[in-house]
């Protein structure tokens, strides 16, 4: 019920946006920037560019917010994929994309523990965390390091297949058993 | 439909909502796609997964930004410019310097292209961000017109087109339609970019329908 409500609280927001509404912008900035930038930090390592990054998608937010379409999803997954997608294209832009791979991947397995594992700690975060790092961990372990990999890393299927030895199509595959299973887990909360 | 097909489009559906395709991936999934026709469970899957994907970000800690960076992003929306970071800016330049090959060359043939060939100061190159490929648009600020150039684009799919949008607000304005060539597009536009907020590329049927029909697969910010 409480998800009904953040979700119907921010299509209104949107739809104040719409408006020109600048307090409407400031409100929903105020809720998912600080996660937005925890994305975009997490994807391109760099926090200048993470925050160019999340001003980029909050200014395509504010300057064509009829852009949303509600029937495909809630604002704040289509927000976190604005953010997503302009991470991931500045970091396959990088010509140094190699190395720092090789640097962030030491980062993930250390940090591969952040979402998973930190619920115990996690005791002041909302419940939408905790539910999407539960359904992270529930994963088998070679699912979700192709995940994790490809979304927070940044890396392309080929990318991933590289890093962990296996042929493209088990990546693939592996990709797609877990998010099978996380869309049944996250959509499942969403409602 | 064959088992076999729905079961590629579902694999990379999934494999693009988390960001791991590369181009030519993403030509086989809009290929994949449109010969398999209207597909309700394929809609179904696409919209799950890409909400699914927008939601992973969420196990992440927060970090906390600094103080005025909304009023920051306002002030941009009211034509404030920010200084651009000299790796960025170098980036461009190597853009604008192709596109001036390719606007010589396309100047050739559409006499229309004459206002922006000239590599002028004042010229303007922006870099849309989003699907695969690379894809820029330069422009003469105060003068109409402007010249798309992308490389490694996906095939908009059998049936389908890329279609431009010049958004002023929350107003589209259909700015033409053009399909790429071995992921290679070159396509004028009389429109005043300029007076534009925000150009968006979607994916639309051929016949160039004059509003948006599908979400933007490209954007560029103006100012």
């Amino acid at each position: 019920m409480a998800e009904d409500l953040s979700a119907a609280r921010d299509r209104q927001l949107v739809r104040r946006i719409e408006g020109g509404d600048e307090e409407a912008f400031r409100s929903l900035f105020a809720i998912y920037a600080p996660s937005a930038m925890a994305l975009a930090v997490r994807v391109v390592r760099q926090t200048q560019l993470a925050e160019e990054i999340v001003q980029e998608a909050f200014l395509t937010l504010w300057r064509s917010p009829s852009v949303f379409d509600e029937r495909r999803g809630s604002v704040k997954a289509w927000l976190m994929t604005m953010v997503h997608h302009r991470a991931v294209d500045a970091v396959r832009r990088e010509e140094s994309q190699r190395r720092r791979s090789d640097e962030m991947v030491v980062g993930i397995r250390e940090e591969t523990e952040d979402p998973t594992d930190a619920v115990v700690e996690a005791v002041a975060a909302p419940a939408e965390r905790d539910a999407v790092r539960r359904a992270l961990r529930s994963l088998p372990e070679d699912q979700r390091e192709v995940l994790e990999l490809m979304y927070f890393g940044g890396l392309s299927q080929s990318q991933v297949a590289e890093r962990i030895g296996a042929p493209l199509g088990t990546v693939k595959s592996r990709a797609l058993l877990g998010m099978r299973r996380m869309r049944s887990m996250v959509v499942e909360m969403e409602r | 439909m064959s088992t076999r097909e729905h079961g590629l489009i579902e694999e990379l559906l999934a494999v693009r909502a988390l960001g791991g395709l590369e181009p030519g991936d993403d030509a086989v999934l809009s290929a994949a796609m449109t010969a398999h026709g209207d597909c309700e469970e394929c809609s179904r899957l696409e919209t799950g997964f890409e909400e699914t994907a927008g939601l992973l970000g969420f196990a992440l800690d927060p970090i906390p930004v600094r103080d005025g960076l909304a009023d920051r992003v306002l002030e941009r929306a009211r034509g404030a410019s920010q200084p651009r970071r000299p790796r960025r800016r170098a980036a461009l330049v190597a853009v604008a310097a192709a596109l001036v090959v390719v606007v010589a060359g396309v100047a050739t043939l559409r006499p229309r292209t004459q206002p922006i060939v000239g590599a002028s100061s004042s010229q303007q190159v922006r870099r849309f961000q989003g699907g695969a490929g690379a894809l820029a648009m330069v422009y003469e600020p105060g003068q109409p017109g402007a010249l798309l150039w992308g490389e490694g684009l996906p095939s908009p799919g059998a049936g389908k087109t890329y279609e431009i949008w010049m958004i002023t607000g929350n107003t589209p304005v259909s700015a033409g339609c053009a399909s790429p060539t071995n992921g290679e597009l070159s396509a004028y536009t009389d429109a005043d970019v300029s007076k534009s907020d925000v150009m968006a590329v979607t994916v639309e049927p051929t016949s160039c329908p004059p509003a948006p029909t599908t979400q933007p697969v490209y954007t560029a910010t103006l100012t």
